[in-house]
């Protein structure tokens, strides 16, 4: 059984593994296999890791330099939730025998859109803003940009992943990003 | 392992294995930008200020060939942004309006262009360099007074494509009509019982109840929707 599951795993596993001989049965009634999972689910979580990250120093940066004080709760809020976000999807990617870190090939990931992070240059220049009213406005605006990223990403696996667990935290990205990206709007 | 379960974890995973492939040809619009002050359109849509469709999701993916002049880029799927009977908020401007884009991306950049109708009020060259990560373009708006559609145009420098954003401005003088009260739907009713609901502000410390389960507050924050309390122990825990 343990054998037979590695195999199954070992098909799905890999950006564009080119299995395509079905049986030509329907079995579109069958229920998925528990921890179960496809390239797009793969994909999503090692794309989605580094953007949480690059979001978590954003957030940090936001609790420290900030000048107001609803900002920096709310950069905090965020921060905890994507460290939270971060620790799941690690542990579904070492749990599924994944890396963590994503196929660095670039051709890999041209169906899917890039990989919706943040430029380092930008992650610098937030870096190179000392505290003060000007902060808050650069950080509001680049993180804003940077939450829809992680909406975008969302929704390549809403719309093409296969495990129910990352299906359900990719709708829940959607959801609380769009609510953040209103809020962050409001500070602006 | 019997032999009904081995054929059922073969067609199991072929079922799977094509849906793996259905995905990866199917390319989506990467990241790009759109006005987020004075508030556009699509930043309206994303904020939900105003109601929209598929727009509110990807506001910077209003992406079309140059050469138009139209709110949507000519993506029927964004045609939101070219209903003027939508209830835009209009914001008040003197002659000169500062226009802030945000942007998911930074494609090389031929110029931006800001119309009013179809005279050009304004262009922002920057000769295929990537834009700065925010961008703030001061525009004089000349003898343009009154309510105003203005249309800015963002063409890409190594591409045929460029991305539209609309801006509802009312110039000068007299303040536009107050806007119309946000529409009354941004949290659907969770179907969850308990007193936990979005949009409250919790202090470390509150205590509320989901789906019948106490948590307290870890820390200060409002609640969204997508932070409900069993799925971010960071900011909740059962009690």
């Amino acid at each position: 059984m343990k054998r037979a599951l590695l195999v199954l795993v070992f098909l799905l596993a890999g950006c564009g593994v080119g299995v395509t001989e079905t049986t030509g049965v329907s079995m579109s009634a069958q229920p998925p296999l528990p921890g179960t999972f496809n390239d797009t689910d793969v994909m999503f979580l090692q794309m989605a890791v580094p953007q949480h990250e690059q979001g978590i120093e954003m957030t940090r940066l936001a609790e420290k330099r900030a000048a107001r004080k609803e900002v920096r709760e709310l950069a905090k809020a965020i921060r905890v939730t994507q460290e939270d976000e971060v620790r799941q999807m690690r542990k579904w990617l070492t749990r599924w025998d994944q890396p963590i870190a994503p196929d660095l090939d670039p051709s890999a990931h041209t169906g899917h859109g890039g990989m919706h992070g943040t430029d380092p240059a930008i992650l610098q220049w937030l870096r190179d803003t000392p505290a003060g009213p000007d902060f808050d406005t650069r950080f509001l605006n680049l993180l804003t940009g940077h939450q829809h990223g992680a909406v975008e990403l969302a929704r390549l696996e809403e719309k093409g992943g296969f495990s129910k667990d990352a299906r359900a935290l990719a709708g829940r990205i959607v959801q609380s990003r769009t609510a953040e990206i209103q809020q962050l709007a409001r500070y602006l | 392992m019997s032999m009904k379960r081995k054929l059922i974890m073969f067609a199991t995973a072929a079922v799977i294995a094509p849906l793996g492939l259905v995905v990866l040809p199917a390319a989506t619009a990467s990241a790009h930008g759109y006005i987020l002050s004075p508030p556009s359109r699509q930043a309206q849509c994303a904020q939900h200020t105003v109601s929209c469709g598929s727009i509110q999701w990807e506001p910077q993916s209003v992406e079309g060939p140059k050469g138009l002049r139209s709110c949507n880029g000519g993506v029927e799927r964004f045609a939101d942004l070219t209903d003027d009977s939508k209830p835009w908020k209009v914001t008040s401007v003197g002659r000169t309006v500062n226009f802030t884009w945000t942007f998911t991306a930074r494609h090389a950049t031929y110029n931006f262009e800001y119309y009013v109708g179809n005279t050009r009020v304004a262009e922002f060259k920057l000769n295929n360099q990537q834009p700065p990560p925010t961008l703030t373009h001061p525009v004089n708006l000349g003898n343009v007074s009154g309510r105003v559609k203005l249309l800015a145009v963002w063409n890409i420098g190594d591409t045929a494509n460029a991305f539209y954003t609309c801006v509802d401005l009312q110039v000068g003088g007299s303040s536009p009509e107050p806007a119309p009260n946000p529409d009354p739907q941004p949290n659907p009713a969770p179907p969850a019982s308990g007193t936990w609901a979005t949009g409250t502000s919790y202090a470390a410390g509150a205590v509320v109840t989901y789906n019948g389960t106490t948590y307290r507050a870890l820390q200060n924050h409002t609640a969204l929707p997508g932070w409900e309390p069993p799925s971010t122990p960071a900011l909740w825990q059962a009690v």
